[in-house]
């Protein structure tokens, strides 16, 4: 818990109880974090009903996916090839504009 | 599109010295928010359901997303938020077992005094008094360690009438329950309120010797004990009282005397009362009941004394907060008592032990929900010789968690009053489960008192709660 301190012992058992995941498991469903597993149902609304947080529309998680290579996302590799790629674009979901297909010539 | 929903009756906002507060209702934990919680419970002052867009509008530029998304979870978590996915029930308690840990044995009908707004109905003169028999007793301790289960501790309560009418009784059951809790491994704890004037020097040793829990029953100052506390005759006993109490206040080592003040039309000097019986008399701690419903509806205390009760309430849990930031406790024990529950967190589905952890016998060996129900109309559970009636008791306390989800269901002060005292109730309205609803209002004001006190407490003195809570704890 960051946004509420405990004061007293059974908010400390709580927040302990939160933080470590023994609430309960349909918890993790709402929890904007990480990705789904294959077998989930996966993510069809967040909480307000929308689909910004998920994974459609794409740019909504692509450097989740991309960057710790978790998902093999279709993206250039920036690694080595391309490390400039996506320079301009920290946030996908704002500046998703700003990133652009490459091709080989472009390579340093 | 999905809204996010405000489980109102689940959060309780306070602002203690510019810090804001939140209690977790159904648990009794106690949280600060930071900025970017006050602003997401703000989202929700005047509408009870949000939207995406609500948020948006909200926050956009003021706070990061990440922000206010893991602060909406941390509410969610807890259930003040509800994110569309239904309200998550309490789960469902049932009571089929009743792992006693005390009982109460009503030793004698009969009473020395007869204070004029006496709550017993089976109470007696003396020459009447019905004396509970050495078998009742024995077979009352032995239901005891029978049912006592795992327990490591076990209580036994000698109550009356007088209890010190029936002295013999209480030394021959002591000596049985103290064997019998050596044979199980358990240890026994004995407690006993009395009017006092009973006592002598012997006496007095003999319940050190065995380390019994004393509470007198004493209203204050002369003026204010005499008003009630009386002898059959109609005297007032302050005076052979006090005697009684210098000389068991002198001499008592093995643990704190508390006194035991009984509020009523007129009694209604808090301030006055406590200075008098901690500082003057130095009792260690004093406990007050005031009396809203009894029978005799001049004693009860009306509206407006019960609101000039209330403001001495708080007038001496100030003074407590005062000296607790000092270092010290006043012995204020309604207060201690609250602080204890605050600083714990403790949330109860039923309001005390009635039934559950506690039976009462009365002289004939019947069980009754606790002391004050011994004498009364109300159904017997069982008897010494029969044992526990466990489906008419789970019957009873099943009805009593009802409330809680029913009438009480969206009350803030539910997991700390539960409902209040079964017996204020059947004396009030005839119904131990109905709940006290004419002082709804001030549990609700004294809950908010203590979490106000508990802040500055906390925050000015954190050492006070090892100090002075921590070693009243039952697991101690």
């Amino acid at each position: 818990m960051k946004h509420l301190k405990s004061i007293n012992a059974k908010a400390e058992r709580l927040a302990q109880a939160a933080d470590g995941g023994d609430t309960e498991v349909v918890m993790m469903q709402t929890v904007v974090a990480g990705c789904t597993a294959t077998f989930d149902p996966g993510w069809e609304v967040d909480p307000f009903g929308g689909v910004a947080a998920l994974c459609q529309p794409m740019e909504a998680d692509l450097y989740g996916c991309s960057d710790p290579c978790w998902w093999p996302a279709q993206v250039p590799d920036t690694i080595n090839t391309y490390p400039d790629w996506n320079a301009d674009a920290p946030s996908a979901e704002r500046d998703w504009r700003l990133l652009q297909t490459v091709f080989p010539g472009d390579s340093k | 599109m999905t809204a996010l929903h405000f489980n109102g009756h689940n959060v309780h906002r306070m602002t203690v010295d510019g810090r804001h507060l939140v209690m977790h209702v159904p648990t009794t934990a106690l949280f600060e928010l930071d900025d970017v919680g006050v602003a997401v419970l703000d989202l929700f002052k005047d509408r009870p359901d949000v939207s995406e867009g609500d948020i948006r509008g909200r926050f956009e530029g003021r706070f990061a997303p990440s922000q206010v998304v893991e602060a909406l979870q941390e509410f969610i978590d807890l259930n003040i938020v509800d994110d569309g996915r239904g309200a998550r029930p309490d789960s469902p308690i049932e009571i089929r077992n009743f792992p006693l840990s005390t009982v109460v044995l009503n030793v004698n009908t009969g009473c020395n005094l007869a204070c004029s707004y006496c709550y017993k109905e089976d109470l007696d003169i003396p020459s009447k008094g019905r004396k509970m028999a050495y078998e009742t007793a024995v077979q009352a301790i032995d239901q005891l360690f029978d049912a006592a289960g795992a327990r490591e501790r076990v209580n036994v309560v000698f109550f009356g009438g007088e209890p010190l009418s029936n002295m013999p009784l209480i030394r021959d059951a002591t000596a049985y329950a103290r064997q019998k809790a050596e044979q199980a491994g358990k240890r026994i704890d004995f407690s006993l309120t009395t009017n006092a004037t009973l006592l002598t020097e012997d006496l007095v040793e003999w319940f050190d010797a065995n380390r019994f829990g004393l509470s007198v029953s004493m209203d204050g100052p002369k003026a204010l004990h005499d008003r009630n506390r009386r002898t059959t005759g109609g005297k007032g006993t302050y005076d052979v009282v006090v005697d009684k109490v210098r000389m068991l206040l002198g001499r008592y080592r093995s643990r704190p005397v508390g006194a035991r003040v009984t509020l009523t039309a007129g009694v209604t000097d808090v301030m006055g009362i406590h200075a008098h019986l901690k500082d003057e008399l130095g009792f260690a701690e004093v406990g007050f009941a005031p009396v809203t419903a009894g029978d005799m509806t001049t004693f009860n205390l009306d509206a407006q004394e019960l609101s000039a009760v209330f403001d001495g309430f708080m007038e001496l849990g100030r003074a407590y907060v005062a000296a607790a930031l000092e270092g010290r406790n006043t012995g204020f024990s309604n207060m201690h008592q609250l602080m204890t529950d605050l600083s714990e967190g403790r949330a109860k589905k039923l309001p005390c032990g009635a039934g559950l952890g506690m039976l009462a016998v009365d002289n004939g060996g019947d069980f009754h929900l606790c002391h004050r129900f011994t004498g009364s109309s109300v159904p017997t559970f069982g008897s010494v010789s029969e044992g526990i009636d466990k489906d008419g008791l789970g019957g009873f306390l099943n009805q009593a968690l009802e409330r809680s989800d029913g009438p009480c269901g969206t009350c803030r002060a539910r997991s700390i009053c539960a409902g209040g005292c079964y017996h204020e109730s059947y004396a009030k309205y005839g119904d131990p489960l109905s709940p006290v609803s004419h002082y709804c209002d001030l549990i609700r004001a004294w809950v908010d008192f203590g979490v106000e006190s508990y802040a500055r407490i906390s925050a000015g003195n954190p050492a006070f709660f090892p100090q002075y809570i921590h070693p009243r704890s039952p697991t101690q």
